[in-house]
């Protein structure tokens, strides 16, 4: 995939290396550009974009550097509480759903030594901790257990806790050094080796003792005199966070070594382990097994997790009543980069974190009216007036650009004519629309998480496995918008119709529940609650009534549901027999009011969801709280090395905008052979390339790459020149030609061979 | 690690009912260390680990009035550990803090890098004993395998410490290798070897017996050991593991006697009882998958909760969409021969020449099954990543672009050792691997994605 995205971005441009960028104002603009005005670029803004941009993370004025000082201020601060909240927010989900097995091993460990079976052979007790397949997220996870450890023995008995992780122990002398430095808690431990002539000659005279020299940092020795000296009844934790990285042998010697302290220093070992015991079977040998007294422990599974924070931080409304900031608003396009990012490839939590990191980084580092998502419009007024009534005219054009906007001048045309034009010319009016919109777009939001919940309801109800999606997917659904049309709510909507009266009510019970969650939504649910209430009523009333005929109603009720049922489903292909031979039946079945009752149920839910669910782009002014730009996600998260390089090498003018490159491929690829000289040494070789075979012959390119590069001399100088100077010239070419060659067989794109002399293999094919 | 299981044995009285099976030793060792004249230079101990080497030597030494310095080969692990332990201990001090914090300095007797400087320390540390002195100086090297790994001198140098040193020094170097293991081209000499056989299945259930609780008959304790042992005594002849399934294993016998369902005689009903944990304990010998902890707990001794519990670890693995296929793809590469990779993967065939061929690989697949050629048999191949990287595109049902994700995701799949890597890792081109997944584990992930592994493994066509 070529680079499509041809931005004036000073950080785009760049090539290998570092470049440093003086500081200076850029133009700043993501397609929705409008420099037609000069950039009044003087010395006085200059400086103060300087200061603004080191205070602020790099933060920059957008507009052209337009943008008030203010407004960039506000961005940043904006972002780094929101950060701040969602970031707090993460940390406490993963801690609370990792909470029991936290616990469980916390409770393994201070058991871990009472009493026993009685063996003969001391074992070691061993916490296996089944964490999934991404150590990096489990850092945290392992952090968290050993801070409660350290917290949790401090009163009792004392416990000292070693986090031993595989990079730093890659030989038993790492290992133990490593070991020793934890436990005795000593830094100074060090630079032992260093000062280890001098202390020693210092200490020589004063020393009484018959010990003189100093013990290697990494003799244990001085762990196990430690131990004795403190009182002897320390807990010793000993974490091995990576399990599987360990170097076999020194995992070996570590137990053996440990199991045979054993008899004086209670050891507690835990193994994060990233796959599953068989892993564990075939690293360790018998003997080592017959040391430990293994325990398993699961730590809360990738998925469960992304579940929770798509919940709490994604799906919910970006700003609660008190203007703290909860959410963040993700666009379909991104929103699904991210879950697929997750799902294909990573299955890593932090990386999750990562991406709405930078999404949200990006919002407010590009987009200027992201301040809108901040703010609160029902506040109150003072808090307000700051954002909506300080947006200064490159604002106002802005959301007067956005799609949503015109949507909306467009579907008042008729109707109100007034007000469109009113939005169109006049700002104050457009700000109170503004106010308005945003007004809306929090009342959808606190509808839309009920929504969701309550689809989440209609499942537990169901409660089918193939009825069963996640919220992250769930979520997705509701972003694509329809998806009360989807196959899946119908064939939901269809079997909540099967259910009997009394799981209908249980579902309508917790649809209320889930409406009435709190003040917000009840306001922002006033119609539905009572409709709801009004169908318990009516549903209760069969049940009273019709008790006597509860399980045949039900059943029957059922069938006829079912034929139902299978008319409308047959259009999806669900036809089954039973359903057509159901068919006849329902004509002598009599329309009764329980399914009249059932269906006014889940007509009401289509409704409900209808309206909750639809697609964020129906609202006005969503652009400034939906991040957009999947582009950009993808460019930092799913680099492509390869298409990187042939564009650079293929289309040079991508990186280098210079003038003297050929202003674009089409008129190289049209004239075939008019390769420009001005090219890049590396790039004229790779241009001839690509029209090789398998085996390219050195000479021939050579020669081919000499040619062009003689072009450019007849362009530049006419005169001939003397013998010697041309000598010099094939050199000076050939030594280009090696220098271009040695690059691109450091790409890899070449490679040498012994099949035929003077050729190399080419190695790569296709023009990504 | 031999650490012996044996319990403190000081309150035993006499030295041949303490060890059985081990009175040989016990008499040659002692006579061997009786006299520090007679006593040879260097001794040799060798036996399978759980031959109560280290215990024998132990008690022979113990109490005696020697010099001893005792090291672990495997915790001191280099020349310098060792050297300067055996000359701390010799000197009779033992390590203690330079400072006043626990935590800081430690000192120890004499910093020793090499056999020579050791012995010009030795003078220091331990004088020169008089004639009428009768004590010993013994040095007990035990893991002595270990020692051969220090250098090619080293072991020869400490085999020949009473003549470096000359003075009368016994080396005890205690391993689970024969001496012949330990004979060097350079400065070997010949050690003084004393054997430790195995148990015969008499001391095994003897030694067993010792572990019988207060409360409980010795005769019943014993005929519940003789029947697992008898289970046992095939796969297993480890006298630790015998002990620790009989440790494990005799509550649940005596279960329905303490519930009063039966008495102690009815044998066979008895027996009937155990017989299931007695198979699901051979299941899972050796592997300590149920530790003994949760073994306790574990009351059910429904074969369901059993079974449903060592399971609980294996198999969870859960991989991201495309690494299930990088491992399938990986696997297909190990297991099928590359010159067939046309014949499964090649994108243009039509599906029913794919099928008809391989309905005709099918017929001779009859040879394959049988033939111990057969490469389920032989052990993963290794594969250049490039192929797996050509197998994996062409076995995953939609196109995807060629991103970083993919490289990240095979080092990942390195570090859970599901990958391995043959090439060294410093190579960056032409990196070969080999699968480690095992064909349960890669079946159950293609059904996961709904891929039928075996549709494209040559050994099953």
């Amino acid at each position: 995939m070529a680079p499509t995205v041809h931005t004036t971005d000073p950080m785009e441009q760049i090539d290998v290396g570092l470049y440093l960028l003086p500081p200076k104002t850029t133009s700043e603009s993501k397609g929705r550009k409008t420099s037609k005005k000069a950039k009044a670029t003087t010395a006085d803004t200059t400086s103060s974009n300087d200061t603004l941009r080191r205070e602020c993370d790099g933060f920059q004025r957008l507009y052209v550097g337009r943008e008030s000082e203010a407004f960039c201020r506000r961005r940043h601060a904006l972002f780094k509480r929101r950060w701040g909240c969602m970031k707090e927010r993460i940390d406490s989900i993963l801690e609370r759903l990792n909470l029991q097995a936290i616990e469980q091993i916390v409770n393994f460990v201070r058991h871990a030594h009472d009493g026993g079976l009685g063996l003969h052979n001391p074992e070691l007790p061993t916490g296996l901790i089944f964490t999934g397949i991404n150590p990096h997220d489990h850092e945290r996870l392992f952090t968290q257990i050993a801070g409660k450890l350290r917290e949790e023995r401090a009163s009792a008995h004392s416990a000292a806790v070693a986090m031993l992780p595989a990079a730093k122990c890659t030989n038993l002398k790492a290992a133990s050094r490593c070991l020793i430095e934890q436990f005795l808690g000593a830094e100074n431990l060090l630079d032992d080796e260093e000062s280890n002539e001098m202390n020693v000659a210092q200490e020589t005279p004063e020393s009484t003792k018959k010990c003189t020299a100093k013990l290697p940092n990494y003799d244990l020795q001085r762990l196990t005199g430690w131990h004795r000296l403190t009182g002897g009844t320390k807990t010793l934790i000993v974490v091995l966070p990576d399990f599987e990285c360990f170097d076999v042998g020194v995992l070996h010697a570590l137990i053996g070594i440990l199991s045979t302290f054993h008899k004086t220093i209670p050891f507690v070992l835990l193994f994060g382990v990233a796959t599953s015991i068989e892993t564990v079977h075939q690293t360790l040998s018998r003997d080592d097994l017959a040391c430990l007294r293994i325990e398993k422990f699961k730590s809360q599974q990738a998925q469960e997790c992304v579940n929770v924070i798509v919940q709490e931080l994604i799906v919910k409304q970006p700003v609660n009543v008190g203007g703290v900031p909860t959410a963040f608003k993700l666009g379909l396009e991104p929103y699904r980069f991210l879950v697929d990012n997750f799902q294909l490839h990573t299955l890593s939590v932090s990386s999750f974190e990562q991406a709405l990191k930078y999404a949200m980084m990006d919002m407010y580092y590009s987009s200027p009216l992201c301040v809108l998502m901040d703010a609160r419009s029902d506040a109150p007024e003072a808090d307000v007036e700051d954002d909506i009534t300080a947006l200064s005219e490159d604002h106002l054009r802005d959301v007067r650009m956005t799609k949503s906007f015109r949507r909306f001048v467009d579907s008042n045309l008729e109707s109100n004519p007034d007000l469109a034009a009113a939005v169109l010319c006049d700002d104050n009016s457009l700000k109170q629309w503004i106010r308005r919109s945003l007004l809306d777009l929090d009342r959808f939001h606190v509808r839309y998480h009920a929504g969701i919940q309550c689809v989440v309801e209609l499942q537990n109800t169901i409660n089918s496995p193939t009825f069963r999606r996640t919220i992250r997917n769930l979520h997705l659904l509701g972003l694509q918008g329809d998806i009360v049309e989807t196959e899946f709510m119908v064939a939901l909507l269809q079997l909540l119709r099967k259910k009997k009266v009394a799981v209908m009510q249980e579902f309508l019970v917790a649809c209320l529940k889930q409406l009435t969650a709190n003040a917000v939504t009840q306001a922002a649910f006033s119609d539905e609650i009572a409709t709801i209430n009004a169908l318990q009523i009516e549903l209760a009333s069969f049940v009273t009534s019709g008790s006597d005929s509860d399980d045949s109603s039900g059943d029957s009720d059922g069938a006829a549901d079912l034929a139902r049922s299978g008319k409308r489903l047959r259009p999806a292909g669900r036809t089954t027999n039973v359903a057509k031979r159901l068919k006849p039946i329902v004509e002598h079945v009599k329309a009764g009011t329980l399914q009249a009752c059932s269906k006014r149920v889940t007509d009401f839910l289509e409704e409900l969801f209808r309206d909750c669910l639809k697609s964020y782009t129906e609202m006005p002014l969503h652009e400034p709280l939906y991040y957009a730009n999947e582009g950009r996600l993808k460019k930092a998260f799913h680099p492509q090395p390869r298409a990187a390089i042939q564009t650079a090498l293929g289309q040079t003018q991508h990186y280098l905008s210079c003038t003297c490159c050929p202003s674009t491929n089409s008129t190289a690829t049209a004239a075939g052979d008019a390769i420009s000289a001005n090219l890049q040494d590396t790039s004229i070789a790779y241009r001839l390339y690509l029209e090789c075979g398998r085996l390219i012959n050195l000479y021939d390119w050579f020669v081919a790459f000499g040619a062009i590069l003689e072009k450019e001399k007849d362009d530049g100088l006419e005169g001939d020149e003397g013998e010697e100077d041309a000598a010099h010239r094939r050199q000076h070419i050939q030594a280009r030609f090696v220098k271009a060659i040695a690059e691109l067989q450091y790409m890899g794109f070449i490679k040498s061979t012994t099949r035929k002399t003077d050729h190399v293999m080419r190695l790569t094919w296709g023009n990504v | 690690m031999a650490s012996e299981p044996e319990p403190p044995m000081d309150e035993r009285p006499s030295q041949a009912s303490l060890f059985p099976g081990r009175e040989d030793q016990l008499d040659d060792l002692s006579k061997l260390l009786a006299d520090k004249d007679c006593a040879p230079s260097v001794l040799f101990l060798s036996g399978l680990p759980g031959t109560a080497k280290t215990l024998i030597i132990d008690h022979v030494l113990r109490g005696r009035n020697d010099r001893i310095a005792w090291l672990d080969c495997v915790e001191r692990h280099n020349p310098r550990l060792l050297l300067e332990s055996a000359l701390t201990q010799l000197s009779g001090c033992r390590p203690e803090p330079l400072t006043d914090d626990n935590s800081g300095l430690w000192g120890t007797f004499q910093q020793c890098d090499s056999v020579s400087e050791f012995v010009g320390c030795l003078d220091e540390a331990l004088p020169v004993p008089a004639p009428e002195d009768t004590r010993m100086t013994t040095v007990v090297f035990d893991h002595a395998e270990k020692l051969r790994d220090m250098g090619p001198f080293f072991l020869p140098a400490i085999t020949r410490f009473a003549a470096l040193t000359e003075r009368t020094v016994t080396v005890i170097l205690i391993s689970n290798l024969t001496w012949l293991h330990f004979r060097s081209r350079v400065g070997s000499i010949e050690a003084f070897s004393v054997e430790f056989p195995q148990y015969t299945r008499a001391e095994i259930l003897q030694i067993i017996a010792r572990d019988c609780p207060a409360d409980e008959e010795p005769g019943f304790y014993v005929s519940f050991a003789e029947i697992l042992y008898d289970v046992f005594s095939n796969p297993c002849r480890d006298i630790k593991e015998l002990r620790h399934m009989v440790t494990l294993l005799f509550p649940k016998y005596v279960e329905p006697v303490k519930n009063g369902k039966a008495t102690r005689e009815q044998t066979s009903k008895l027996f009937g009882h155990i017989q299931t944990h007695i198979k699901d304990a051979l299941h899972t010998l050796y592997l300590r998958e149920m530790s003994s902890s949760e073994w306790q707990t574990q009351n059910e001794p429904s074969s369901a909760a059993s079974k449903a519990n060592p399971r609980a670890g294996s198999g969870a693995v859960d991989l991201p969409y495309y690494t299930k296929f990088l491992v399938i793809a990986a696997f297909l590469a190990s297991y099928n021969p590359a010159r067939l990779d046309v014949r499964f993967f090649s994108k243009d065939r039509s599906d029913e020449v794919k099928r008809r061929k391989g309905g005709k690989g099918r017929s001779r697949g009859l040879v394959n099954e049988g033939g111990h050629m057969r490469q389920q048999l032989l052990g993963p191949k290794s594969f250049p990543v490039e192929r797996m990287l050509a197998i994996f595109y062409s076995i995953l049902p939609d196109e995807i672009e060629g991103t970083t994700d993919i490289q990240m995701q095979i080092a990942s799949l390195m570090t859970l050792r599901i990958l391995l890597r043959v090439t060294t890792p410093d190579r960056l081109d032409g990196m070969k691997c080999k699968c480690n997944a095992s064909y349960e584990f890669v079946q159950q992930l293609g059904k996961s994605v709904r891929f039928d592994v075996s549709q494209y493994l040559h050994d099953f066509i």
